[in-house]
């Protein structure tokens, strides 16, 4: 009997791993796939029956991405735009979020409902009427949108901060306040130097959400202002329309490597904002 | 002025006030006045340019005889139901799979995990790339097998399309369901190992039942993601020819036209704000009733530690 469920389980994890490693595979098969026709011709790319391998890499695909549009500028845009949002949206989500964690006052549960529900809704509804009233208020077309943004507090990373600042034991703050320290004395000389791991996972997550964000951009700026998916997504077209597809997968591979890297090394800040978001502790 | 304040209404009532009056100044300016403003369009007749002319509720009227809103509203729960349970199943599934001592496991979850962190523009387009016709790997091999054939899933399958990109986009979720997994009490398996128990037997009736909380709380936040979802659609199964229009002329085929993609392009491409915003406002009220719905459910099931 032992000797058997011995040889059972030898085998089902032998499956498992079958299994997982040609999963793996299909996962990755995407992104090899991807980089291999960036460096294809216009006519490798169209091809019938279709070609697996370009016949000579075309690495001037990456030059040309570079050129067709401007794309450093696109690439300064969206950067400004990231730090414009993010900058001012962690100093004041950190702030929510410690106001709703340390304190127990009437009328608290309410507001915090409110900031539950906006964790619900897409933010692209929201957009749309937004853009109706910023058009009247004459500021569609300006960053000062992502600046509002950002002090408004994305209700995600008030959650998360408010869920951080939590776990802190009362003790902590009692002592302070105990010794003069005033409520926002707390947050910034206690808890904020203990907290360095929320903070960098709130500013990967909200430098990252603008980075690759594309409704935003498409409903509230234009021409030279936007932001680098949007300038590719429509500036790789020649004269009568044609899409240069090996350049635009070029010029994506471009934009996606500081998000490999990212991800390479600050993986675990990812499954931090995850897994605090949906309550559970890794 | 303030020290009376204080005193009248207590000290920490008072600062967190003062420290959230931001947040509620910016929540009235940026949610609040927009929807009332939306809501107030909802009721007129507006191109954006000549001043909005008050026609009542005949939007909405107008709404519950449209059939490409009616189709619209069809498509994107039908969407959504498939697409929740499409995601979960595969990251649950792997999650299972992951969650023992495995060599090599750290890397076969990153590599579940990093497409998760591939913004949009670029999965849009590496999925282009493996399903239109005459580029696409899965053409290629196909053709291993049958060598004659040939398809744009794109435009052939336009839901497979689309599901299938956010299937490989569901690393997030096996994250979530494998924290969730090592949650549960060694003691508890390995107790039901010792009876005698089959692996899938555990699974069943151990595992599945106490990761019910996560799995709900999943399908929450997948339902109000696929709500929002409208760049895919419109991006990835449109404008099947080589000739490139602009993004808010582009119209995804018919099974992938969700009520979002209708509001946004009343809105920008017809500059019929009036319809476009009581479009808007009834996918707000749907999305706030199955919000409200799934809390009372969820309440009596997950377990809060605090407060």
């Amino acid at each position: 009997m032992s000797y058997n469920g011995m040889t059972a389980s030898r085998w089902s994890s032998t499956i498992i791993y079958v299994v997982l490693a040609i999963t793996a595979v299909l996962f990755l098969l995407p992104l090899f796939w991807f980089v291999l026709c960036s460096l294809k011709t216009q006519q490798e790319m169209v091809a019938l029956p279709p070609v697996f391998f370009p016949k000579i890499s075309q690495f001037r695909n990456y030059l040309e991405a570079l050129t067709k549009i401007e794309y450093f500028r696109y690439l300064k845009n969206t950067l400004i735009l990231s730090l414009m949002y993010t900058i001012p949206g962690l100093f004041s989500a950190s702030i929510f979020g410690y106001a709703f964690a340390r304190f127990h006052v009437k009328g608290k549960n309410f507001l915090f409902t409110i900031v539950l529900i906006l964790l619900m809704i897409p933010p692209v509804s929201v957009m749309i009427p937004e853009y109706a009233f910023f058009a009247r208020l004459g500021l569609v077309g300006s960053y000062s949108i992502w600046l509002l943004w950002g002090i408004g507090g994305n209700p995600l990373y008030i959650y998360l901060f408010r869920q951080f600042f939590s776990y802190f034991p009362p003790e902590l703050e009692e002592a302070a306040i105990l010794d003069g320290c005033s409520r926002l004395g707390v947050l910034f000389r206690i808890f904020v130097p203990l907290s360095k791991p929320i903070y960098v996972t709130v500013f990967l997550l909200s430098f990252l959400w603008v980075y690759g964000d594309f409704m935003g951009p498409v409903i509230f700026l234009s021409g030279q202002n936007t932001t680098l998916p949007v300038a590719m997504a429509t500036g790789y077209v020649i004269r009568n329309g044609i899409l240069l597809v090996s350049v635009l997968l070029a010029g994506i591979v471009i934009y996606i490597i500081p998000i490999l890297i990212i991800f390479a090394f600050g993986q675990k800040y990812y499954i931090r904002g995850l897994l605090s978001s949906s309550g559970l502790k890794g | 002025m303030l020290s009376a304040l204080r005193k009248k209404i207590g000290r920490d009532t008072l600062t967190f006030y003062l420290l959230i009056a931001p947040w509620i100044g910016m929540f009235i300016f940026l949610n609040v006045f927009p929807m009332g403003y939306g809501f107030y369009l909802s009721l007129t007749k507006f191109d954006g340019i000549t001043p909005p002319r008050f026609i009542g509720i005949k939007n909405y009227l107008k709404l519950t005889a449209d059939y490409r809103f009616i189709n619209s509203i069809i498509n994107t729960l039908k969407f959504t139901a498939l697409n929740v349970m499409a995601s979960l199943v595969v990251s649950f599934l792997i999650a299972v799979l992951l969650n023992r001592n495995l060599r090599g496991r750290g890397l076969l979850r990153s590599i579940f995990f990093l497409p998760y962190a591939i913004p949009v523009i670029a999965t849009v387009f590496i999925w282009k790339t493996l399903l239109n016709r005459e580029s696409g790997i899965l053409n290629i091999f196909i053709n291993f097998i049958m060598p004659k054939f040939s398809a744009n899933f794109l435009v052939d399958l336009p839901v497979f399309s689309l599901i299938s990109m956010f299937i490989w986009q569901s690393g997030g979720s096996m994250i979530i369901f494998l924290a969730g997994l090592q949650n549960i009490p060694k003691e508890l398996i390995e107790a039901a190992q010792i009876d005698g128990a089959h692996e899938w037997y555990i699974l069943r009736k151990i595992t599945l039942p106490l990761m019910s909380p996560v799995i709900l709380y999943q399908i929450v936040v997948g339902i109000m993601l696929s709500f929002g979802i409208i760049v895919q659609p419109i991006l990835l199964t449109s404008s099947p020819g080589a000739a490139f229009t602009a993004f808010l002329n582009q119209q995804p085929p018919f099974q992938n036209f969700f009520t979002i993609i209708y509001a946004f392009q009343q809105c920008f491409t017809n500059q019929n704000f009036g319809y476009g915003m009581a479009i808007v406002w009834v996918m707000f009220i749907t999305m706030v009733l199955i919000t409200f719905l799934f809390m009372r459910v969820i309440r009596g099931l997950i377990y809060y530690e605090y407060d």
